[in-house]
């Protein structure tokens, strides 16, 4: 955080722990690695909606079968870019930063979950991933 | 129940968590990465073998989504967390506090309620 440039965006304590772990550019600040982390997040949910509707379009087929199918190559490629994404941010943040951040994508997949393949979600599962979001934020923040 | 398709789930969970740690260690070569170089990847041996992990952990986890509840697997995926806080301690000597412990002991507790969770 010392090296950190005094702008006000320093204040939030997210984005100071981003400066801390890298050596920023001028030209990389640091809501671009943030905004780096939530593209990830929002591809890496798009690739696992793929995924199971690529499995549920059928059930029975081996794996070797599902690659025949075009929605699990639509999830690969997704994934594939969230991966690229995902090596950019490695490259600029702590494992243990920005692995919590990623954690934003279970509330949304279970939601998506329960909209696009109505998975009845008890309150229980609810909780259950809040108390990860929870857990995976207190990692950030030590 | 499915007890083997939870058994593949926490299989492709490891190979994942072994993904993520050559690609840090892959990528701390690295600092300061940008895309232009991502040709230069392919000459990064723990990157290209993190990647494939990766892969290797993806399909395990599509061969399992038949039987699991989209909203079952994909969480418990974040037992990986807790592995990954556990291997970068051993392996990249990570100080991890002991509030970071008990992150990863909470993490465990919510993955416990989605697994029980079932409607």
């Amino acid at each position: 955080m010392g090296k950190a440039r005094p702008t006000p965006d320093n204040t939030s304590a997210g984005t100071a722990d981003c400066t801390q772990a890298s050596p920023m550019s001028p030209d990389n600040p640091r809501w671009t690695v943030l905004g780096g982390m939530l593209f990830s997040v929002l591809l890496n949910a798009a690739g696992q909606l793929l995924f199971k509707a690529a499995r549920m379009a059928q059930l029975d087929a081996s794996v070797p079968h599902l690659f025949l199918h075009l929605q699990t190559w639509c999830g690969l490629f997704v994934y594939g870019l969230s991966a690229i994404c995902w090596l950019w941010v490695l490259a600029r943040a702590h494992l243990s930063l920005a692995y919590p951040i990623l954690s934003l994508t279970f509330p949304i997949v279970l939601g998506l979950s329960a909209l696009f393949f109505a998975e009845v979600i008890s309150p229980m599962r609810w909780v259950g991933v809040g108390i990860i979001v929870l857990g995976v934020s207190l990692l950030a923040r030590t | 129940m499915h007890i083997e398709a939870y058994g593949v789930l926490l299989v492709a969970i490891i190979i994942g968590v072994c993904g993520q740690l050559l690609l840090k260690h892959g990528m701390s070569r690295q600092p300061g990465f940008r895309f232009g170089e991502i040709g230069g990847l392919i000459r990064n041996l723990p990157v290209m073998a993190g990647i494939c992990c990766y892969g290797l952990s993806t399909v395990l986890y599509l061969s399992v989504l038949a039987q699991l509840e989209l909203s079952l697997a994909y969480p418990t995926v974040s037992l990986g967390y807790v592995l990954v806080i556990i291997m970068s301690k051993i392996l990249f000597k990570e100080p991890v506090s002991l509030s970071r412990w008990m992150a990863a002991g909470i993490i465990c507790i919510g993955v416990v309620l989605v697994g029980f969770g079932a409607a």
